[in-house]
């Protein structure tokens, strides 16, 4: 027998969607929360970044905005590649194949291309610190320049402030244009980068 | 109210409100990265096995307008349910560098999707995943799992589009219901999904025959389907900040420096709150003309933020070094705002490395009473407001809530784009880093405080209607702290003075940032200028 703790859904009440937008102005998304203390943060992020003279690694240094471009702190983090060849980082997976809506496989096995680790510190000196997984990639553009984007899927380690002992994930997609190969250019590059963030965030006080 | 009818109600009221939320234009890297966030609400199912979920989703824009739906199905890596009750390590603390030790956190799930829009339009993906469970402490869970997702594949507008993606989700899980026990169980679900697409006409596919531009295409804005907050596609005006800029040790700290083009230095100095990022538009019309040299004062832009009280004096000290450093010499001197007072300043101590003098929006004189700033006709908000950032309040107003900032956007004679407002704020995200900014505004020569920079505004203001270097003013009217009444006092007591109006069409709104309205015509008025005035003047 099956076990159902899902209530009919029939969309968004409109007490919510006013809700949801009060919260979008202040960067949160109250809509996509699962539970009360759930917090749903959105950032963005502008700032610089720099590989590693063998590149290997790369850092980044960042100012952090909420979605009304309001300064929100500060972001650091480290990237390492875990790829021998940046050609690998030219082609995309193939496509899944069916079913999508059944809870069966099969699902693809797409190996990481990147451990990462980064520290995000709001506006009033609260901190979380992630770790994870991610994946890049490099995408060539019409005018031979080229995008090259990381996406990490990132388990909240610890916390400062208000996030002390706070738990939960996050996310984070990077990009940062450049009409050159980062990775093929000799030494240290420096290039300007660019991420949006999101965190799902339950505070000490409310878990055990 | 029926249900259909409550639909249409419900998305009628998102329409409304969707132009005035916030975007995420700004996280574009380049107009062909289309940057999207939705989230989805519905339902997820385990296998009997608890080796796979399956979700039936709806999908919303951040209005929540409807848009689509979600299908995507999570495979376990792991067989033991407590692994994720796991919480790492903390990483070691250097995240400003490019080294490890990154701790390798291997992925505790695959999975694949689809999301497809309200126009049909649909974006695959497949990517590694991390879970985690959390206990509350009523003793229910929260259930929750990230996403680092490559796009394989599109349909519609997304049709041979390429990019990355991440989907971050969770579900509640009442107390007493066990995810992972032996019963088949659905739940409630919800995910905020972030996209970074770049649709095939800009995408030159390694792999496949390249499709080249369509000229008919138009270049989406950064934030896809968001709404332009900017009017920087004016003639001439870019929110790129496109220079390598320099940096050289100053009094043991470093400043940052544009440094661009050749011939005879222009030193662009800004003033407060801004940066060089001001000048980015004028330089690139001037590297013909000279040398174009443009700091960011210490403790502002990309330069050092030392712990020193940043009054005037110490600004002085450091831009005195800084040109002495670069041995900088018959220069002409381009100055806004506090820039103005420092390079007059600096150039009643030099006269003999002046070539000329271009300015802008400046201080030519100490505002003897409160009456006189900045004019006599000048509103008495704008006193009351420079009262408020001189008081008790003004740390709250200026270093917490940023309003001095804010207040400058407001002279820019046009809306700032997001880009541009990002830039101008990089240097200044932390109260602290704020700091500098109260202090500029304390250090106006008001009646006669601070004792110190009157006497030397008075210095320099004596200068100027001494000196016979050419100089060039630029204005509008009415102008923010330039009024009628100093354009007077200039025109009354500078000699080989030549004023140029920006825009003679009588302007309501006062413009402070001038740079950010008329860039080139600052950059045509300072070429004939200096050609006329300064080629050859030693």
């Amino acid at each position: 027998m099956a076990t159902s703790v899902a209530k009919p859904y029939s969309g968004l009440r409109l007490s919510e969607i006013l809700t949801n937008f009060a919260g979008v102005f202040n960067s949160e998304i109250p809509a996509s929360k699962s539970e009360e203390h759930e917090e749903v943060l959105v950032r963005y992020t502008h700032g610089r970044g720099r590989t590693s003279s063998d590149k290997k690694f790369i850092t980044l240094k960042m100012y952090m905005y909420k979605a009304s471009g309001e300064p929100d702190g500060w972001h650091e983090g480290v990237w390492q590649r875990l790829f021998k060849d940046p050609s690998e980082l030219l082609k995309p997976p193939d496509p899944p194949t069916p079913p999508l809506d059944q809870p069966q496989g099969p699902v693809p096995n797409v190996p990481p291309l990147a451990y990462t680790k980064g520290i995000w510190t709001f506006g009033d000196d609260s901190s979380v610190t992630a770790i994870g997984p991610a994946m890049s990639r490099l995408m060539p553009l019409d005018d031979k320049s080229g995008l090259f984007m990381v996406t990490c899927a990132q388990i909240i380690t610890n916390g400062t402030l208000k996030y002390d002992g706070a738990r939960g994930l996050k996310t984070s997609l990077g990009s940062t244009w450049s009409d050159k190969n980062i990775f093929t250019e000799p030494g240290e590059q420096e290039f300007e980068a660019r991420t949006i963030d999101t965190f799902r965030i339950i505070r000490q006080e409310n878990h055990r | 109210m029926s249900s259909q009818k409550f639909k249409g109600f419900r998305n009628n009221l998102s329409d409304a409100f969707s132009g005035l939320l916030p975007t995420f234009e700004a996280a574009a890297a380049d107009p062909r990265d289309e940057v999207i966030v939705r989230y989805t609400r519905g339902t997820g199912k385990f296998s009997p096995d608890k080796k796979y979920i399956a979700l039936n989703m709806k999908m919303y824009k951040l209005s929540g307008e409807e848009d689509g739906s979600h299908q995507g199905v999570w495979h376990a890596l792991f067989d033991n349910p407590q692994m994720l009750a796991r919480v790492p390590e903390p990483p070691e603390p250097t995240m400003d560098q490019p080294k490890g030790p990154v701790p390798a956190l291997a992925p505790l799930a695959e999975t694949k999707a689809i999301w497809t829009f309200g126009d049909g339009s649909s974006i695959s993906a497949v990517g590694p995943a991390e879970s985690h469970l959390i206990q509350l402490t009523d003793g229910s869970y929260v259930f929750m799992v990230t996403c680092a997702q490559v796009i394989t594949n599109g349909t519609g507008r997304y049709d041979g589009c390429a990019g990355l993606k991440q989907s971050l989700g969770a579900t509640h899980i009442p107390a007493g219901v066990n995810l992972f026990g032996p019963k088949t169980v659905s739940f409630e679900a919800t995910t905020v999904d972030t996209f970074r697409v770049v649709r095939k006409r800009y995408y030159r596919n390694p792999f496949s025959s390249p499709p080249g531009p369509q000229p008919s295409d138009n270049v989406p804005q950064g934030g896809g389907d968001d709404q332009d907050d900017g009017s920087s596609d004016q003639e001439g005006i870019s929110p790129e900040y496109p220079f390598k800029t320099k940096k050289i040790e100053v009094r043991k700290s470093r400043m940052s420096y544009i440094d661009e083009g050749s011939g005879n230095p222009i030193l662009f100095l800004h003033g407060n709150p801004t940066w060089s990022y001001l000048w980015r538009n004028i330089i690139q019309g001037l590297t013909s003309v000279g040398r174009c040299v443009a700091p960011d004062l210490i403790g502002m832009g990309r330069s050092d933020k030392p712990e020193i009280d940043y009054s005037f004096e110490e600004h002085y000290e450091y831009l005195r070094s800084f040109i002495r450093k670069l041995e900088l010499d018959r220069i002409t001197l381009v100055l806004h705002d506090w820039g103005s007072a420092l390079g007059f300043y600096w150039a009643s101590c030099h006269p003999e490395k002046v070539k000329g003098l271009v300015f802008m929006e400046a201080m030519v004189k100490p505002y003897p009473t409160w009456e006189d700033f900045p004019a006599r006709n000048a509103p008495q908000q704008l006193r009351d407001v420079f009262k408020a950032y001189r008081s008790e309040q003004g740390y709250d107003l200026i270093v917490k809530q940023n309003k001095f900032m804010e207040q400058t956007f407001q002279l820019a004679g046009r809306p700032l784009s997001r880009k541009e407002k990002d830039f101008y704020q990089e240097p200044f995200h932390t109260e602290h880093s704020r700091e500098v900014i109260l202090e500029w505004a304390r250090q106006i020569p008001i009646a006669g405080d601070p004792p110190d920079v009157t006497e030397k505004v008075t210095h320099y203001s004596d200068f100027l209607q001494e000196t016979d270097k050419p100089k060039l003013l630029l204005y509008t009217e009415p102008g923010a702290i330039l009024l009628k009444e100093q354009l007077d006092w200039c025109d009354e007591n500078l000699i080989r003075l030549k004023k140029v109006n920006l825009d003679p069409q009588n302007r309501q709104v006062p413009i402070h940032l001038l740079q950010e309205k008329y860039p080139q015509k600052i950059v045509d008025a300072i070429t004939n200028w200096y050609r006329q005035y300064c080629s050859g003047a030693e």
